[in-house]
């Protein structure tokens, strides 16, 4: 169940790891099940044009396995085995199918009631399905780069065509950002254009701060949670 | 002296770029100069009278703008720390400071410029033929070569400065926005293209905005205005100005420099229109500030409002030259006369006639009066293909105004993989066979004419439009440009019995260097150039290259089809070194903790890309930091952030069949609940990396790797599970999981005291075990295992639990007098211990054997990978070993790593690690002995800077040999 409460960051077991770099921009902090997700930063406008949000708190999960896109199929996700394409969930959540065998799961921006938590939790090796769960939450920080804007400033740190032409919502590019391997998907939050990246959690800050360091030229800002969930509900 | 603007021209039409309500300062060799914002350098300079810029690389001969277009070497300047500046091009700025390169002395009164007395020792090809003989005279010579050699300065102090790169993607390209670039674009994106226009100047236009259409000024100002507002008009069309395309690769690649940044484009297809470099006439002292090209002159007048002097001889053999001469008129000035080196036919020469200037056909400036200005120029009639009667007549002027021909920009179709041939019919060379995706328009193809230019290039971006579409390719129209034959004159070459003419003004070639070259023997054009460095200089010899390869045309009676060309190579344009760097991306790796690393104030070492805590404390206390962390881990406890260690998670039911074939010990009887070493070999039989193998399940396995060898190992198995085709899944959970080991006599105490389901009691979880379960509220994975020779727990914990879970420890360590160690300490301790790191006790050739760890090789399993290679090596027999040692000499200095291991004066072995052992009070290490040397006991010498200092063979482990302390 998703608080609202304002904490902070050490007050929860789970923390982020951009948690220094977004209070020293300004951020507040609510709870969010058993971590602290910043609050307080940006503008729907901001986000517009183009903004910058760490998701990492929010809940996601990762399937690997040469049965994984008939278990996931089994477990009501929606997705079929096009790889380099995500699928919008009932919930709002988004499952990427990054191979025949590897699918993630991304908590929808209000999260998703321990939903995916649960999927880890009822996953049982001895039922000798081939499909194992991978704690993308852990490995992978999750960032969101919302705005018109975000094509080009992806084009100073990523070699993939990334236009809005030619990367059309729920794509995916598997490839390097800033010379780290990411996972870049499309997914449009209403009429704005959203790119979700998912990257080596333990380079996070140097991740942010590549990101950050492209995206000043065009007047970017720091955003949160809050103003994307904004931005989708219009 | 102050700016006294004597050359500005206060007319309309005259000053696109130029903001006369914003005056501006700066600095030429510190003397204050006035200019307008939107003025170079070079424009600010000349405006203000100032037409020395610089001297001459060899020569020291002073010397002013050539093009006013960044293509020649005259204008570089020094620009606080940044060399080599190019003024035509830079803007001014207030208080910018420039300074003149290559002189000593003043600028107007440079020393060195009595090299211009001394050519004769200084042939072509000189450095090839002097300063070896006598025998040492190079040293002589060398400080002064370098002293003069060279332009600009560098400053190893500069501050750095934001360089970054960006991705471009585009359907079509075109380069250069005169009317050929902006017709060819507007059709493209008017066809459906995605299409980029890249321009150098930051206004559009090219040739338009200082050119003339026929006569009419007006005409070329209306035409490059209703252009420019259709492109800008046109949403697919994107415009990136003051952007130089350097070069064209394949695959669509091409590489552009704006300002700081290097763009990185994709194109499917690419239009060069990048117009053409104006060639110089070549006669005596042809290289005197004041003479520049016409175009150079029209660019100073229309672009920033300055006149290039009072009074001009125009020297032509086109109608750009005559057109010039309206322009200068316009200007304000006066025009003395107009040297036809033929009889140009053309409405401009009617427009001039008719207003008045004197007109001197069928002849040729053959010398040049002035030194630092040229006061006036000697006209002679040609007599024949570069000769002249002797001069006729003295013109008093204060600029000449150069156009007598083209050569076409054909380097960037060049780089593509165009091949680059002379015409005869034009005088001027062609692009033939382009690749495909590859096209030319307006000058650069031969077209000049204005309406065979829209006509050219408006069905070559069509064409490139239709291309993308998939539409099938509509054969260009055939735009043969008759006219074209009017434009270059084939032989603007006269050499006069003494003095110099210039053909190469960077490299101050002459005609008679380029002759000699060809005398010396060097008659093909690839020799001449790399002899004579002809084309060598920053310009790349877009003025030298032509008639450098007529002179050798006329020295070898070879037509000019057959000398060919010298090779056009990236870049166009010069490129920084911090272009090619851009921002620099190095990604670092934190753990979970390092936060709580550096309020501890950890001092960090790399590791692959990660950080790691080296130590504790400060620098100039490391040594005592680092023993306190020792002694606290065999005294109390230590606590250290091993995140950075590899994570292999092995799923599937042939798991443990999987594991047994990738490491070389036996898995597949491991009991659920236990941990096992793991040495992984390749198929050489080489030691690569080791670790620990928890059986979690009967079909999980969760392997520990080192921090450098991870990726290698996860490469490896998924590599053979591909092969092997196991039902087995792999999975890298290096970075979702952080760990720490606790480790020291009060580990178990520490951790007891925290909340959990796990029973920590010796007898329910042994030494070797591995537990999962839950620990102060964390989910865990727990191993004891003993790396320090300590009682231990690594335990492992999802990485966004790992900064509490050190914080939980730290805290509950604290009444048992935990400390935090780092990688220096646990690298003593491991020593101590006896344990190997591999890859810095192994090396690329390493068995196990040699390692001594012929322990952790199965001998009933039918296969691993590298069995059979070890078993090959240990049936042949090894020739080393690595075994413990002990320093007996106590008072010589300390060996360290690689330290070589001398017997009879012959190197047998080596050191790969050592350490004075805080714990034992003496220096322990391992090294590598021939076999013959390895029994306990026997003494050795190792060679320690120079110093030979003895050592002792002795059994591992040096600490707790019967292993008591980590099964405690």
């Amino acid at each position: 169940m998703t608080t609202q409460n304002t904490t902070a960051p050490d007050q929860h077991l789970r923390r982020t790891p951009l948690r220094l770099a977004l209070e020293k921009v300004g951020a507040r902090w609510t709870a969010l099940e058993d971590i602290a997700i910043a609050d307080g930063l940006g503008t729907v406008e901001g986000a517009r044009h183009l903004a910058i949000t760490d998701l990492s708190p929010l809940p996601r999960l990762g399937f690997k396995g040469r049965e994984t896109i008939a278990a996931m199929q089994k477990r009501g996700i929606v997705l079929e085995a096009t790889p380099n394409r995500a699928y919008r969930q009932p919930d709002g959540g988004l499952c990427l199918v990054l191979a025949a065998s590897e699918v993630i799961l991304l908590s929808p921006l209000a999260g998703d009631n321990g939903r995916l938590q649960g999927l880890h939790d009822s996953w049982r090796l001895e039922d000798g399905e081939r499909t194992y769960p991978l704690l993308r939450s852990d490995s992978h920080a999750w960032f969101a780069v919302s705005g018109a804007k975000a094509p080009e400033m992806f084009a100073k740190i990523c070699g993939v065509d990334l236009r809005l032409a030619k990367f059309p919502d729920l794509s995916i590019a598997q490839t390097s950002v800033a010379k780290l391997s990411a996972i870049v998907t499309r997914a449009d939050i209403r009429d704005t254009p959203a790119f979700h990246i998912l990257a080596d959690s333990a380079s996070a800050l140097y991740f942010f701060d590549c990101l950050t360091d492209a995206a000043q030229e065009f007047g970017s800002t720091i955003a949160c949670r809050t103003v994307l969930r904004n931005l989708e509900s219009g | 002296m102050s700016g006294h603007s004597t050359g500005r021209i206060d007319k309309p039409g005259f000053g696109l770029l130029i903001d006369r309500t914003k005056p501006m300062s700066f600095t030429f060799d510190g003397r204050l100069f006035n200019g307008y914002h939107g003025d170079t350098i070079a424009s600010a300079l000349y405006g203000a009278g100032q037409v020395l810029l610089s001297r001459s690389f060899k020569y020291h001969r002073p010397r002013g703008a050539l093009t006013m277009n960044g293509l020649d070497a005259n204008t570089l300047v020094q620009v606080a720390d940044e060399p080599n500046v190019r003024a035509d091009l830079h803007p001014i700025s207030p208080g910018l400071a420039v300074k003149s390169i290559n002189h000593l002395g003043s600028l107007e009164r440079d020393a060195y410029s009595v090299m211009d007395y001394f050519s004769r020792f200084l042939p072509v090809g000189f450095y090839y033929k002097t300063f070896f003989r006598p025998a040492g005279i190079w040293k002589y010579f060398e400080r002064p070569i370098r002293i003069m050699a060279g332009l600009g300065t560098l400053d190893p102090r500069a501050d750095h400065k934001y360089y970054d790169k960006s991705y471009l993607f585009t359907d079509v390209v075109v380069i250069g926005s005169g009317p050929a670039g902006l017709e060819a674009a507007i059709a493209a994106a008017e066809g459906g293209a995605d299409t980029l226009l890249i321009e150098e100047m930051s206004e559009l236009g090219g040739s338009l905005l200082y050119g003339r259409i026929g006569d009419s000024r007006d005409a070329a100002d209306t035409l490059r205005r209703d252009l420019v507002a259709k492109a800008r008009n046109l949403k697919n069309l994107t415009i990136l100005a003051e952007t130089v395309v350097s070069g064209l690769f394949t695959d669509g690649w091409v590489a552009a420099i704006g300002g700081n940044r290097l763009y990185k484009i994709r194109t499917h297809e690419t239009i060069v229109a990048a117009g053409s470099f104006d060639q110089p006439i070549v006669f005596r002292n042809n290289d005197r500030p004041g003479i520049l090209f016409a175009t150079a002159a029209q660019r100073l007048m229309r672009l920033y409002g300055v006149r290039p002097g009072n009074r001009a001889v125009i020297a032509t053999s086109n109608a750009f030259g005559y057109e010039a001469a309206l322009d200068m008129l316009d200007a304000g000035g006066e025009v003395a006369a107009i040297v036809d080196l033929g009889t140009t036919s053309a409405p401009a020469v009617e427009a001039a006639r008719a207003r008045g200037i004197r007109i001197v056909n069928n002849a040729t400036p053959v010398d040049a009066k002035g030194y630092l200005r040229v006061e006036s120029i000697g006209v002679a009639a040609i007599t024949g293909q570069g000769k002249t009667s002797s001069v006729t007549d003295w013109i008093t002027c204060d600029c000449v105004l150069i156009s007598v021909g083209c050569a076409p920009a054909l380097n960037l179709a060049s780089h593509a993989g165009a091949k680059v041939v002379f015409d005869e019919a034009i005088q001027m060379h062609r692009a033939i066979n382009p690749p495909v995706g590859v096209s030319l328009a307006g000058s650069a193809a031969g077209v000049w004419s204005p309406k065979l230019v829209a006509t050219q290039a408006q069905s070559t971006g069509a064409t490139a439009a239709n291309r993308i579409k998939g539409e099938p390719a509509v054969g260009l129209p055939d735009v043969t440009d008759h006219g074209a034959a009017a434009i270059t004159h084939p032989y603007p070459i006269f050499k006069s019995g003494k003095g110099k003419e210039f053909i190469d003004f960077d490299e101050d070639l002459t005609v008679k260097d380029i002759i000699n070259s060809v005398k010396d023997g060097y008659d093909d054009i690839q020799l001449v150039k790399r002899y004579s460095t002809a084309g060598l200089g920053p310009s790349q010899g877009r003025h030298a290259n032509l008639n450098t390869i007529r002179v050798v045309g006329g020295v070898t009676g070879k037509p000019l089809e057959a000398i060919g060309t010298t090779t056009y190579r990236p870049p166009l344009v010069p490129e920084k070194f911090a272009h090619m760097a851009g921002r620099a991306f190095e990604p670092t790796r934190l753990t979970s903790m390092h936060r709580r690393h550096e309020e501890l104030g950890a001092q960090f070492m790399t590791a692959g890309l990660w950080m790691r805590p080296a130590y504790y404390g400060a620098k100039d206390n490391a040594a005592r930091a680092i023993e306190d962390e020792v002694r606290a881990v065999r005294t109390a406890a230590g606590l250290i952030d091993v995140s950075t260690l590899g994570g292999l998670d092995i799923r599937g039911p042939d798991a443990a069949a999987f594991i047994d074939r990738m490491y070389t010990w036996a898995y597949e009887k491991q009991p659920v609940g236990r941990a096992r070493y793991t040495l992984m070999t390749d198929i050489a039989g080489v030691v690569i990396d080791d670790g620990v193998a928890c059986r979690l399940a009967p079909n999980h396995y969760y392997v520990t790797a080192t921090t450098s060898g991870v990726d290698q190992v996860y490469r490896a198995m998924t590599w053979f599970n591909v092969q092997w085709k196991m039902d087995v899944d792999v999975a890298n959970v290096t970075a979702a999981y952080s760990a720490v080991n606790l480790a020291g006599p009060k580990a178990r105490a520490i951790i007891q005291s925290l909340a959990t389901d796990i029973d920590f009691s010796k007898e329910a979880f042994p030494y070797m075990g591995v537990r999962t379960g839950m620990l102060a509220g964390i989910p865990v994975r727990i191993l004891r295992v003993g790396f320090v020779g300590e009682a231990g727990y690594e335990i492992h914990c999802p990485a966004g639990y790992g900064e509490a879970l050190w914080d939980t420890l730290m805290a509950a360590g604290k009444p048992h007098g935990l400390k935090p160690f780092g990688v220096e300490a646990q690298r003593i301790l491991r020593l101590e211990k006896g344990h190997i790191i591999v890859g810095q006790d192994t090396d690329g050739l390493t068995n196990p054997i040699e390692a001594g760890m012929d322990w952790a090789l199965a001998k009933k399993k039918a296969f691993y990978v590298g069995k059979r290679s070890i078993e090959m090596q240990a049936a042949k027999g090894i020739t080393r070993k690595l075994v413990g040692f002990t320093v007996t000499d106590s008072s010589g200095p300390v060996p360290k790593e690689c330290h070589l291991v001398i017997r009879s004066g012959q190197i047998v072995g080596r050191i790969t690690s050592v350490v004075k052992s805080p714990t034992l009070g003496k220096v322990v290490g391992l090294a590598y002995l021939p076999l013959d040397m390895t029994d306990a006991g026997q003494r050795f010498e190792i060679r320690v800077d120079g110093v030979m200092v003895s050592a002792e063979v002795v059994p591992t482990p040096f600490y707790d040999p019967d292993n008591a302390r980590q099964e405690l």
